[in-house]
């Protein structure tokens, strides 16, 4: 029985795809994936390579299509579209980005259902049982912020989404490929020699986009749970100088509710578990420069 | 029903109806909970003469501005007017 997706080789897992779908864990989803396309099967293949296979018997929670339009669209600017239980939720893309379709789709079907979690917009990274939210709005470095820790010791537990579990206050983890854009790229790049990386996805309405590789450590403690101890509003601004600014508990509070993906779903349970997670959080801005800083800082905030 | 967390000075407020949610300073928080525990206008009054530490005149013109406050943000419903009463 193979256990991971890498022992599965190119043939087997391109004809698995195109066939019965791949059936494999991200974290606590469970997730059937059909495709005929080359660049899911290479996206899979390099990105994915150390998650668990399932077999029949596990209960799937998305069945999940990224194919072709057929018809006319094969041949003339041909594209590709995203499907979740047969469920088309998003409008179909030029099929140079199937890669991206495939995980903002997987994003979606995360944010859109699974409600027994309170779901952050945010990175989140642990390291010496030190755990952070990192919430973020476009262009705060969220992302590339998140690249850095991992390749610095941290471990991923997600760069979208902070799973908090409405039951035991804990975070799920659900590492997957790390999305980076456009300058944020070559910036990653720079900073490690070590990370894995799929396909440049040029021209998507975020501009260009490429996906790094989760790295093994985190896929393999990917059922490791953790409380999380900090909550970091990170801001790049360049030229700027290291400014951590603790941030009064309402405040931070507020915050998480603005960033978060289904607290209007979940209501008096959302407020209640945002308001147990805040007891237990130290919450700072913390603004930097660069990355060098913002690792230095990130060390300040945890050691504080 | 209005659900109430405290940090220090600052309190978030949650509304079950509306599902906004509110940060307020403590003291309006504090107000805001006796209201809506439908305690009547001299006990709140009473109430922001102690805490604010300000005569009568001033805590019933600070409960009026709450109030006003507190119905545009959807915390409590406006006061409704009363008709005149009618002599026949």
């Amino acid at each position: 029985m193979t256990n991971i997706i890498s022992e599965l080789g190119h043939s087997n897992l391109k004809k698995i795809l195109s066939g019965p779908g791949l059936r494999f864990q991200t974290g606590p989803f469970n997730i059937s994936l059909k495709s005929t396309l080359p660049a899911i099967t290479q996206h899979i293949e390099k990105l994915y390579l150390q998650s668990k296979l399932l077999d029949d018997t596990n209960f799937i929670d998305f069945y999940i299509t990224v194919d072709q339009i057929p018809g006319m669209r094969r041949w003339v600017r041909p594209q590709v579209v995203f499907s979740f239980d047969g469920y088309k939720p998003f409008k179909p893309l030029p099929i140079e980005q199937a890669p991206a379709s495939l995980e903002w789709g997987l994003n979606w079907c995360v944010a859109s259902s699974s409600h027994q979690y309170l779901i952050i917009h945010s990175a989140v990274v642990e390291k010496n049982n030190h755990c952070l939210i990192l919430p973020g709005s476009p262009g705060s470095g969220k992302s590339t912020l998140c690249a850095a820790l991992i390749h610095s010791g941290w471990r991923l537990l997600s760069d979208e989404m902070a799973l908090l579990c409405l039951s035991d206050g804990k975070i799920y983890p659900a590492p997957r490929p790390v999305s980076l854009k456009n300058r944020s790229i070559d910036i990653i790049k720079d900073f490690t020699q070590n990370a894995s990386w799929g396909q440049r996805v040029k021209g998507t309405t975020k501009g260009d986009i490429e996906h790094m590789r989760a790295p093994e450590n985190s896929i393999f403690k990917q059922t490791t749970t953790a409380y999380a101890t900090h909550l970091v509003f990170p801001h790049y601004k360049s030229g700027s100088k290291n400014k951590i600014t603790p941030l009064s508990k309402g405040r931070a509070a507020m915050k998480v509710i603005e960033n978060s993906f289904n607290f209007n779903i979940l209501g008096q349970q959302g407020f209640e578990v945002i308001s147990k997670l805040i007891d237990n959080l130290e919450c700072y801005d913390f603004t930097y420069p660069d990355l060098d800083h913002a690792l230095s800082g990130i060390d300040q905030i945890v050691s504080k | 029903m209005l659900l109430f967390k405290t940090w220090g000075e600052e309190c978030v407020v949650y509304n079950t109806l509306s599902g906004d949610t509110h940060l307020l300073p403590i003291l309006h928080a504090k107000t805001l909970q006796l209201i809506d525990k439908k305690r009547d206008s001299d006990d709140l009054i009473n109430h922001l003469m102690v805490e604010y530490g300000i005569n009568r005149e001033s805590a019933t013109e600070q409960l009026d501005s709450l109030h006003n406050t507190y119905s545009s943000l959807g915390l409590i419903a406006p006061l409704a007017t009363q008709p005149a009463a009618i002599t026949v």
